[in-house]
């Protein structure tokens, strides 16, 4: 891949050279080579916000299915302000099933993690839908300086909320959402596309028809990921 | 070659080399269950072989045997050394490898199946395994075996390398060769590899063709 480059994330030095470790689009940033990854799973890592769903409740913390091979805890210290094990129990807050947005407090060497919600915003979600996208393709979806999502917001009306894990939650009108989460797919399936942004814009205008067509405006940019090249 | 065939697995292939055809699919990371087998600084690699009761002139009995265990072993271990396990630690990744027909060399050709899988799944690796086999029929080395020359030759020899740097990861032979023989016929496997690794990195970039 490169020669006289530091290896970064997706990639590996050996005997002086840099080679890519995943299928993906090469990038060179300063004195590091890196690749972003096409594909892969979710492994958390400190100040990510993430999308979870609570799937057990024990003594002092809950236990987070944050759609990674490893599950999240989440201490009630980082929770509540007040908690008294004695008299009250974690299920009285959140119960198994809940919907939790939250953010990665930190991952130790053998990759525990523990989470957080004490911070704004954060904190059980309700209604709405959850979509899950491959997580390397959360990027995309956000768009380069989050044209991807402002337009998607902008035209469909739907609050969106892109989690660094691959969830994605919308709410929104019931025949809008279904449109969205179908665009959605799509922005997944073609992220390494280029011109996507307008193509999906395009799609969204003509099935939600006029109603929502106040979306003249706002030119969007190109996709990212041009000066690349394929490898390995 | 194709790669990402099965919609439900994190990663999948379907090789077609000669009259073998093999499917694999690799799920994972994923968490590993029991908790007493993982392995608090890197992932455990699962691998299993299975062979079709089809895939053979005479039906096989379905159900791993003495020696589908034996090639979903030394699978396992061709590929392990690829990949960066100590990246995830406390997970497994898992290899299923099913051969749908077969006509010698299916633990080759399922772990550049599998290799093409893990990549596929997003799994990093130092490079991808490539194998082929090469064997002594009428006494000349020849490459790629098919079922009657396997059957009524010398040898067997398959190999597996990763290409970049040359480096084996599997060797096993059946038969008998000199030592002559058994350097020409490395060196022709090797090349063997070397061309269907080629092929492996096409298919791979033929997935996300339409992009760039």
């Amino acid at each position: 891949m490169a020669v006289g480059y530091s290896p970064g994330p997706g990639t590996f030095s050996d005997r002086g050279s840099v080679y890519s470790s995943v299928v993906g689009l090469a990038k060179r940033e300063g004195e590091f080579a890196r690749v972003v990854a096409l594909e892969g799973k979710y492994i958390p890592q400190s100040g990510d916000l993430v999308i979870g769903v609570v799937k057990d409740s024990g003594f002092t913390s809950w236990l987070i299915d944050i759609n990674s091979p490893y599950l999240g805890v989440l201490d009630v210290k980082d929770a509540l302000d007040k908690f008294d094990p004695v008299l009250e129990d974690t299920s009285d807050y959140f119960r198994v099933g809940d919907t939790l947005l939250l953010k990665v407090k930190s991952v130790d060497s053998v990759r525990r993690v523990s989470l957080t919600i004490k911070e704004d915003g954060l904190g059980e979600i309700n209604g709405g839908k959850l979509i899950k996208i491959s997580p390397t393709k959360i990027p995309r979806l956000i768009g380069k300086k989050g044209s991807m999502i402002k337009m998607l917001k902008h035209v469909t009306g739907c609050d969106i909320i892109i989690a660094q894990n691959g969830v994605v939650w919308i709410n929104g009108e019931e025949r809008v959402m279904e449109i969205l989460s179908n665009a959605i797919e799509k922005i997944e399936k073609e992220a390494h596309t280029s011109g996507l942004t307008d193509r999906i814009k395009e799609m969204l205008s003509k099935k939600l028809g006029g109603e929502y067509g106040d979306s003249r405006q706002e030119t969007v940019e190109e996709s990212s990921d041009r000066d690349t090249s394929s490898n390995k | 070659m194709e790669v990402g065939i099965l919609k439900r697995a994190d990663g999948s292939a379907y090789v077609e080399i000669g009259d073998n055809k093999v499917i694999a699919a690799v799920y994972g990371p994923r968490e590993l269950h029991p908790r007493h087998l993982q392995r608090p600084d890197r992932a455990v690699v699962n691998c299993r072989y299975n062979m079709a009761p089809f895939s053979v002139e005479e039906r096989k009995r379905s159900g791993p045997d003495r020696r589908s265990i034996e090639i979903s072993k030394v699978t396992r271990l061709a590929l392990e050394p690829a990949i960066f396990t100590e990246y995830f630690p406390r997970t497994s990744i898992d290899i299923f490898i099913e051969i749908l027909q077969a006509d010698a060399g299916t633990r080759t050709t399922g772990i550049t199946a599998a290799s093409l899988a893990l990549a596929d799944a997003g799994i990093p690796m130092r490079d991808l395994v490539s194998a082929c086999a090469v064997g002594k029929v009428a006494g000349r080395i020849v490459l790629d075996l098919t079922k009657v020359e396997d059957n009524f030759g010398e040898a067997d020899m398959p190999i597996a390398i990763m290409p970049r740097d040359n480096r084996i990861t599997l060797l096993q032979m059946d038969g008998t060769m000199t030592e002559e023989e058994f350097k020409e016929a490395l060196k022709l496997g090797m090349e063997g590899c070397r061309k269907i690794y080629k092929e492996q990195r096409r298919a791979l970039k033929e997935k996300y063709g339409q992009g760039d």
